[in-house]
């Protein structure tokens, strides 16, 4: 990846990226705002940061690093606005409604009930399908640290999804 | 310990299950698309943590700029107030010298959704080819090889979506610049089918932060005189008070800009036809919708009934019984069933009429999929890339004996003539250099690729 060519090449690879990167990105964080720019933002990361991917092959799980990071970035931004706004308010009846999803909509509960990092290895888990190991390589985490924290979010999501039935 | 694992292995399943069902993304926004696609080593800015404009602009040279934009907007409001807010009447337009494109290399074949204009122009625009119309149902096409220069290949196609053409000749195409003067707007015309172009600078304007970028504009004709043109500060939102807009009842000489609401999240409005067109207002758990029948000129803003985690308008037509819209729940369970909804106020509150049916072993989800060739017949495309037809407002549907994989933006100039982007059945969706534009003329029984 030194060259104009190269850099061609880098094009194509992430043009093959961005469909399954918007879908990753918009089941992370459940928002097509927050999903266009996170995704909008791994890829101009990516591509500031081309030269440190060496094998070509390797794109998929390194970009899929970057992308991963970019969504963590947002729910935390999002976790930071939650608390300053619980701060400003002191009212418990608007801190109960922080969720701001219907009642019926018991998986954005469940999913808005998880911190960035228990939520990131619920979606990558059971709706992207990823093993644990691939896991821990795309969060660049522990085996151990991503069964630790799936079954705490396990934990912590199945009374919330007691009304999804 | 057995029984915990097997609680585990329960609550696994379960949790994956609900996820299945209720995370399903819709598809990647076309204008996110074309930024990701349009990126390069010369596009991206080095510098992380500042808006695109900071990272382009020192921040002294910013300041600076402060002061050159308050007098640019003195001028200008002088100059509206001295003519009338006609001062671009007056404006001859040079004619641009449009040197041969050569955008972004996508992979061959991507094209853009086809658009039918009004009068029946359609156009599409090929990657690394141009722009393509036609006025004969896709039967010849003309090329507009020749766009107007942008600053840079990014720029172009980001501009191709505030293209619109009245006919086959006479287009407007619209570029939104920002520098640290002030935010511009340039109009470009063609009368010859886009083989050249004229501009009007239109006006500058600085936004109402300093630092506030327009980067995203509406166009659109109801015929070859009135047009409406709207443009918005980055990440504006429905209602927020910062858009321009201009008008024009000549074809082309615009007054404005006035300063008001935006609709929609733009360039996100959803035309149906030349009047009838709607925008989304919602955000999570609102649910609203913005419905215009007069080309934008007025909005109504509406609420739906019943309970709705994040609805999507799918469809909207206007027949003798009032409105009609296709509305499935974005953000909730996916396995709802898509909603029917009718309005007789003109838009203002809508009531669930009917379940959309899905056909048997098709999903009801028909995401991006549904069309309406008239008021009372619509096309959709179900699973297995089935495409069906319902003349019963989807309580029933009949294959129609096509298929195309990914169909998306379907559009339909009568019963008969339709245009859609679509791959070859069969192939994988991870091969977009597949997609190509198909035309029918039989109501969508028969598909024939378009090769440009």
């Amino acid at each position: 990846m030194t060259n104009e060519t190269s850099d061609e090449a880098f094009a194509a690879l992430t043009r093959r990226q961005i469909d399954s990167a918007y879908r990753l990105a918009w089941a992370i964080l459940g928002d097509s705002g927050d999903a266009d720019d996170a995704t909008q933002d791994a890829f101009a990361q990516a591509w500031r940061n081309r030269r440190s991917l060496r094998d070509p092959d390797r794109f998929d799980a390194w970009f899929g690093k970057i992308l991963v990071n970019a969504c963590r970035e947002k729910l935390r931004k999002r976790e930071r606005r939650k608390v300053r706004s619980l701060e400003e308010t002191d009212d418990p009846a608007t801190a109960d409604s922080t969720d701001q999803v219907s009642s019926r909509d018991a998986v954005d509960r469940a999913l808005n009930g998880l911190d960035a990092d228990h939520r990131i290895v619920i979606v990558l888990r059971y709706w992207a399908d990823m093993t644990v190991d691939e896991i821990a390589e795309r969060i660049e985490v522990r085996p151990g640290t991503v069964k630790s924290r799936l079954h705490y979010a396990l934990r912590s999501m199945r009374p919330r999804l007691e009304d999804f039935r | 310990m057995n029984r915990h694992r097997h609680i585990d292995e329960t609550l696994e399943t379960r949790v994956r299950t609900v996820l299945h069902r209720a995370i399903v993304p819709p598809s990647t926004p076309e204008y996110l698309r074309y930024r990701i696609a349009s990126m390069s080593a010369d596009t991206i800015p080095a510098r992380r943590g500042a808006s695109w404009r900071q990272r382009l602009v020192p921040r002294r040279t910013r300041r600076d700029a402060v002061a050159v934009r308050v007098a640019a907007a003195a001028l200008l409001i002088a100059a509206l107030f001295v003519t009338g807010g006609m001062i671009w009447n007056s404006r001859v337009n040079p004619v641009v010298a449009a040197p041969t494109f050569s955008g972004p290399v996508f992979d061959d074949g991507a094209v853009m959704f086809p658009q039918i204009r009004p009068n029946g122009v359609a156009y599409t625009y090929v990657d690394g080819k141009g722009l393509y119309l036609t006025s004969d149902f896709g039967a010849t096409w003309s090329s507009a090889r020749q766009i107007p220069a942008g600053n840079s290949a990014r720029d172009h196609l980001w501009d191709i979506g505030t293209i619109d053409f009245a006919d086959a000749e006479h287009g407007w195409l619209t570029r939104v610049a920002n520098d640290p003067s002030g935010s511009s707007v340039v109009e470009y015309r063609t009368a010859d089918g886009g083989v050249t172009w004229a501009s009007t600078a239109m006006t500058t304007f600085s936004g109402s932060t300093t630092d506030q970028d327009f980067v995203t504009a509406s166009q659109h004709f109801v015929d070859a005189m009135n047009g409406r043109l709207i443009v918005a500060p980055a990440g504006a939102k429905d209602g927020d008070s910062s858009c321009r807009t201009f008008l024009t009842v000549n074809g082309g000489a615009w007054v404005g800009p006035r300063i008001g609401a935006c609709i929609g999240r733009l360039p996100e409005v959803t035309w149906m036809s030349g009047t009838l067109g709607f925008a989304h207002a919602s955000s999570s758990g609102d649910a609203a919708i913005r419905v215009t029948t007069d080309g934008g000129a007025t909005w109504v803003s509406g609420s739906l009934a019943g309970t709705w985690a994040r609805p999507e308008v799918q469809l909207l037509v206007s027949g003798s019984g009032g409105l009609v819209a296709v509305v499935r729940d974005a953000g909730g369970d996916a396995t709802l069933p898509v909603q029917v909804m009718r309005s007789t106020d003109g838009g203002r509150n809508w009531l669930r009429d009917h379940e959309l049916v899905a056909p048997r072993g098709g999903d009801a989800s028909v995401q991006g999929n549904l069309s309406a060739s008239s008021p009372s017949r619509w096309v959709g495309t179900f699973r297995a890339d089935q495409m069906m037809v319902s003349d019963d407002e989807g309580r029933t549907w009949t294959p129609l004996g096509s298929s195309l994989g990914d169909a998306q933006g379907l559009v339909w100039w009568d019963d008969l003539h339709g245009i859609v982007r679509g791959v070859v059945s069969g192939a994988s969706d991870t091969t977009p250099a597949r997609a190509q534009v198909f035309v029918t003329d039989d109501g969508g029984r028969s598909w024939r690729p378009v090769t440009f």
